[in-house]
């Protein structure tokens, strides 16, 4: 069975998405590659963009980048990744 | 009775300076968890951090009692009068006997709550508190017979050496094996202090092996900053 995604999760996987797609993203695309609801996805993008993780980039269309402190957050959280794996948490 | 010099002459200090290593070891474990914690959110990795703050802190209560306890033989010997001494003795008596306390309790009570992370039963505040008063009641068992300590730690050692052993066969990594290890060696120190009584020399064993096992923990927690 696999577990439920946490808080932290949901918001590394938006984050690699938007990284796994050369820094940039159209908001569909997130909600499809991170597997969320359009309401999820405000929510938890309206969460990320107060934190400056991702800044939205306005012009002919809609694209959403990530930004150092989201670059920042993803190296922290690879870490603890592999401190929960080394002490099997 | 409590039981306060296990270690040989030479060996006077040389331990404290590797419990010295130990402390840090176990505080830098234990602020990366936090470190977790804030990030996460997850209280794993509060209970975590703090299940080694407690085994660093009862290391650094280790070094204050051999401090004192070599302190003293060293100012016997130098002056050569067995009165004094012994009222100098009588005078630390109260301080030994409290820093051995802690250095019992924190040390218990660390391995207790890594035991408890491991075995996801640390919810159960029910179990944590029973839990909690048995490792008490042991630190107060040790006063007057240390092995009552070693035994304890043996027992809480094997499980958790056993998780970890678990996690290392699922996963197969370096790091995985590295605490397996490191956990292991801890164990074998412990089985070597309950029988020092024998042998002085087997605190000298068990010292080195785990400040061993503590250096491979360091190993484990660089792997993880490695890019």
């Amino acid at each position: 069975m696999t577990q439920r995604r946490t808080r932290i999760d949901i918001i590394n996987d938006m984050l690699v998405s938007i990284r796994n797609k050369g820094g940039q993203i159209k908001p569909t695309h997130l909600m499809y590659k991170a597997n969320l609801s359009h309401k999820l996805l405000n929510e938890y993008l309206d969460d990320l963009v107060k934190k400056e993780m991702v800044t939205k980039v306005e012009g002919k269309f809609r694209y959403l980048a990530i930004t150092e402190k989201g670059y920042a957050f993803l190296e922290q959280f690879e870490k603890m990744r592999k401190f929960q794996e080394t002490f099997g948490l | 009775m409590l039981r306060f010099l296990y270690s040989p002459v030479w060996f006077y200090n040389i331990d404290s300076i590797f419990e010295f290593v130990t402390v840090i070891i176990a505080i830098l474990v234990a602020v990366y968890s936090y470190k977790c914690y804030k990030l996460s959110g997850d209280k794993k990795y509060k209970w975590f951090s703090m299940s080694f703050a407690a085994i660093g802190l009862g290391f650094l209560a280790k070094i204050l009692t051999n401090f004192t306890l070599y302190h003293e033989v060293v100012k016997t010997k130098a002056i050569g009068l067995i009165i004094i001494t012994s009222r100098f003795i009588q005078k630390d008596v109260f301080f030994i006997s409290t820093t051995t306390f802690f250095y019992h309790f924190l040390i218990l009570l660390g391995l207790l709550g890594i035991y408890l992370i491991l075995y996801k039963t640390f919810k159960q505040k029910q179990d944590i508190f029973i839990l909690s008063f048995l490792i008490f009641i042991s630190t107060i068992g040790s006063h007057y017979r240390y092995q009552v300590f070693h035994v304890t730690a043996i027992v809480l050692l094997f499980f958790i050496f056993r998780k970890f052993y678990q996690n290392y066969k699922k996963k197969l990594t370096k790091n995985t094996f590295y605490v397996a290890m490191a956990f292991c060696l801890l164990l074998i120190s412990q089985i070597l202090f309950l029988f020092l009584g024998l042998d002085v020399q087997l605190y000298v064993l068990g010292e080195v092996i785990q400040v061993v096992g503590f250096v491979l923990l360091l190993v484990a927690y660089i792997t993880i900053f490695r890019k």
